[in-house]
């Protein structure tokens, strides 16, 4: 059959995808097909649908409608092990790697050689048939060491071993790169190929541009949890791609306007911590509104907490109304004016079992009582009104936060910060989990403040919501402020442009 | 005292019998014992059943605290007979009373501290660090004394913490009488008592919040170590002599105190009152029990088993989400 290998044989295929959770449809009619020796890359914006496809290819999540077929054949993936009985391993984000066994226990977990009908272990052979897998895909790592003290890649490197170890037909890789070095990249891609060239179709979930281009043979972009098109790189460039991941129209209604007259309120200069901040630069102005937009891991989180005195930065340093801020902790940046309200809100913003009045009061406490004693009556009056100046709905002071809705949960965590009297406002994703009623209020909320001279930063993964409520947006990539553009003339393609800016782009 | 509905969600009628049970088993017990012992109901057996029970009061209010935090303090009883030892020593070597009990109180301060300072710190689990400080406790009380009782002879220590009345009130039950009012006070209407709700309920929240969740550790157990030393101070008064090993269910009757009154052993819910009424509950059934001359091994596995059906209550009406 002469030329048969330029018909990429279909290994995987996902059609009509529909996946919905409780308040949002997840997946909607997607489909993606994997070729056999293919690295094929799948990119979208956050929330795009991507880790949730890639979920239900695991066997992870079950789709409420769709079809998934393996050469052809329609199965279904009951369970990550069913999904691994037809071949499909994925290495997530969050490892699995035991540090306290070696790096071949961790291998043949599961498969350990066995002697004497299964009693003991063969350790020899254990060490034997581990130091084989990694040898053979090139991986230098010695099996007998002990996997606590493996680099984040190096333990990548082990569960991509594992998985390649049990023969995969499909590999999934979500955002592998995302903590690596550059020598560990470069270790990456080299396996990455030496296992297609063997056959194995490989899925790629990166948010990185350049690695896209350079690895992968097709690209799939999925916005909004539907399919918008595939094709293979050699035909794609940069632009095409972030329209094809933005792609909508956009005619909301904005608010901002960038003034260059406003004071600098908070300067921060060339932040650094760990790997996701890596020299972050901004200034916030009073009365003004900056957003904040970036791909899942680019540091805003991360960059809120070093600003909010919640983590202390390894370098770089910042300036608040003129004088040096180094916060050596939340109290001291509440008492400087500086407050953070979390993206986690039922982890880290509120105490659910506690009162709506007892959260509302909680970080105001000392300035309310500086003798430390305070009556129940005088904070249930103070959330009172600040429950009505955010128009919480809810009994009363006493009730319970966790038995109230999204928007009014949100309410609540905005309004224990406001009560502060901050001058900073740091909201991360200040909309997230919230209807779209009590979303309007929230952003007429965030445009008040501004007006009443505070200075916030806004964090959100929505582009449409960060050009409605902004004044100018800074974009982070890569634990860096890529770019800030006036929220009048930015559009959503190029804040996704700059979302995709890579290390060595903002360097220079 | 929260005025904020506890775990609301959960099964209603759970969630009542839990409310219900540290008043409802108070007033089952009293009548019990009423109708079984003729000695039970008259006002010589109530007065020194009050008095018998301060030193378990005194540790079931630091312990509602502690279990507030989601932390528990196993220490109690050893540590309370090694001050009740070292307290008799003092006095022993010539020392007056007051210097004594300061002595005692610097003490049990310290090592509730320490307790703290080693759970937050060392960040080990507390049931560890107290497990440890009770074997240290236990053992350093036997190595002071060898093993037998030093007897108190201050006539006006024992008097005054024993015998004594003050308006018209035996002198232990208003220790304890002021003690509760102090605990409801700052629980209730301190800064630092509002913020331990939020660190038991939720640590990460509450230091977000800008709560500075391990010294407010510290400062229970701190506060914890106080209360064990004043009931040391009463316990020494009551038997007349410090003595390793003089109060071997303490710790067992305070956790159970504590969980009968419907605390989260996961923190961020606890009440003094119903503490009150969960230790007057076993303070009930310690005094009837020994009327009624109940086996003292059989005395434990009724309050075993106490414990066991309050703790299943609690999991029952928080939902115990499957």
């Amino acid at each position: 059959m002469p030329g048969w290998r330029k018909v990429p044989r279909v290994l995987l295929e996902l059609s009509h995808i529909t996946k919905r959770f409780p308040g949002v449809l997840a997946l909607d009619d997607a489909r993606f097909a994997l070729a056999a020796g293919e690295v094929h890359a799948l990119m979208g914006e956050n929330g795009a649908g991507k880790s949730t496809l890639m979920k239900i290819a695991s066997g992870l999540f079950q789709p409420d409608a769709g079809e998934i077929r393996i050469d052809g054949r329609a199965v279904r993936l009951s369970g990550p092990a069913s999904a691994k009985a037809a071949g499909i391993h994925t290495v997530f984000q969050e490892l699995t790697v035991l540090p306290n066994r070696s790096v071949a226990e961790n291998l043949m977990i599961g498969r350990e050689p066995v002697r004497a009908g299964g009693l003991w272990l063969d350790r020899g052979a254990l060490i034997r048939a581990a130091q084989r897998i990694l040898d053979d895909l090139g991986i230098p790592l010695e099996a007998t060491a002990p996997a606590g003290r493996l680099s984040t890649g190096q333990r990548q490197m082990v569960e991509i071993a594992r998985a390649s170890a049990q023969i995969p037909r499909v590999l999934i890789l979500d955002e592998p790169t995302s903590s690596l070095g550059r020598a560990e990249e470069e270790l990456l891609f080299s396996l990455v190929r030496r296992l297609s060239e063997r056959g194995v179709g490989i899925i790629y979930i990166t948010h990185r541009m350049s690695e896209v281009f350079a690895l992968s043979d097709r690209i799939t972009v999925l916005r909004d949890g539907r399919y918008v098109l595939s094709g293979a790189t050699a035909d794609l460039d940069r632009t095409a791609l972030i329209r094809a991941m933005v792609g909508r129209d956009v005619a909301e209604d904005r608010h901002g306007t960038a003034d260059d007259d406003l004071p600098v309120v908070l300067e921060v200069e060339r932040l650094a911590r760990g790997t996701a901040v890596r020299g972050a630069s901004l200034s916030l102005k009073a009365g003004e509104v900056l957003g904040m937009a970036g791909l899942m891991g680019a540091g805003r989180t991360e960059l809120a907490r070093l600003i909010a005195g919640i983590d202390r930065p390894d370098s770089g340093g910042m300036t608040l109304f003129g004088k040096p801020y180094a916060p050596a902790g939340i109290g001291e940046a509440l008492a400087r004016g500086v407050a953070y309200a979390s993206e986690d809100r039922k982890r880290l913003g509120l105490v659910l079992p506690l009162s709506v009045a007892d959260n509302i009061a909680l970080p105001s406490l000392r300035r309310l009582a500086p003798l430390g004693v305070i009556g129940p009556n005088r904070i249930a009056g103070f959330a009172r009104d600040w429950m009505e100046r955010l128009g919480v709905r809810a009994a009363g002071p006493g009730v319970a936060v966790d038995t109230l809705s999204g928007g009014n949960q949100q309410k609540v965590a905005l309004a224990k910060w406001l009560a502060t009297a901050p001058r900073v406002i740091l909201l991360d994703e200040p909309t997230r989990g919230v209807d779209v009623g009590a979303k309007a209020e929230i952003y007429a909320l965030i445009r008040q403040l501004a007006t009443d001279g505070a200075a916030i930063l806004a964090i959100s993964s929505e582009l449409p919501e960060l050009l409605q409520i902004s004044d100018r947006i800074a974009v982070m990539a890569q634990g860096r402020v890529a770019g800030i553009l006036p929220a009048e003339t930015a559009t959503e393609e190029s804040l996704l442009d700059l979302s995709f800016t890579e290390a060595a782009e903002t360097a220079a | 005292m929260t005025r904020a509905a506890p775990g609301v969600r959960g099964p209603g009628l759970a969630r009542l019998i839990r409310d219900l049970l540290p008043y409802a088993g108070l007033l089952g017990v009293i009548v019990f014992f009423a109708l079984s012992s003729e000695y039970f109901l008259n006002l010589r057996n109530f007065e020194r059943l009050v008095t018998d029970s301060a030193t378990l009061m005194l540790v079931a209010f630091g312990m509602t605290m502690v279990i507030l935090l989601g932390e528990i303090d196993l220490s109690v009883g050893a540590v309370v007979s090694l001050l009740a030892v070292i307290l008799a020593q003092i006095m022993e070597a010539g020392a007056g009373w007051p210097l004594a009990v300061a002595a005692v109180l610097a003490l049990g301060i310290l090592i509730g501290a320490l307790n703290g300072a080693l759970t937050v710190l060392g960040d080990i689990p507390s049931f560890i660090v107290t497990l440890g400080v009770m074997a240290i406790a236990t053992g350093l009380a036997y190595v002071f004394t060898g093993a037998i009782s030093i007897a108190i002879m201050s006539e006006p220590f024992l008097v005054l913490f024993y015998d004594a009345r003050a308006l018209g009130l035996p002198v232990p039950l208003l220790i304890v009488a002021v003690t509760f009012i102090a605990c409801l006070a700052f629980l209730d209407r301190t800064v630092a008592g509002r913020e331990l709700f939020a660190v038991g309920a939720n640590a990460d929240a509450a230091r977000l919040s800008g709560v500075p969740v391990r010294r407010r550790k510290i400062m229970v157990f701190a506060i914890m170590g106080g209360l064990v030393a004043m009931a040391a101070v009463l316990s020494a008064a009551r038997l007349g002599s410090g003595a390793p090993a003089s109060v071997p269910a303490l710790t067992l009757d305070a956790i159970a105190a504590v969980i009968i009154g419907g605390a989260s052993l996961f923190g961020g819910r606890a009440s003094l009152l119903r503490t009150l009424m969960g230790a007057a509950l076993i303070a009930v059934l310690n005094n009837g029990m020994v009327l009624m001359n109940v086996n003292i091994d059989l005395q434990y596995v009724v309050k075993g088993m106490i414990i066991l059906l309050a703790v299943v209550l609690e999991r029952l009406a928080s939902g115990a989400r499957s």
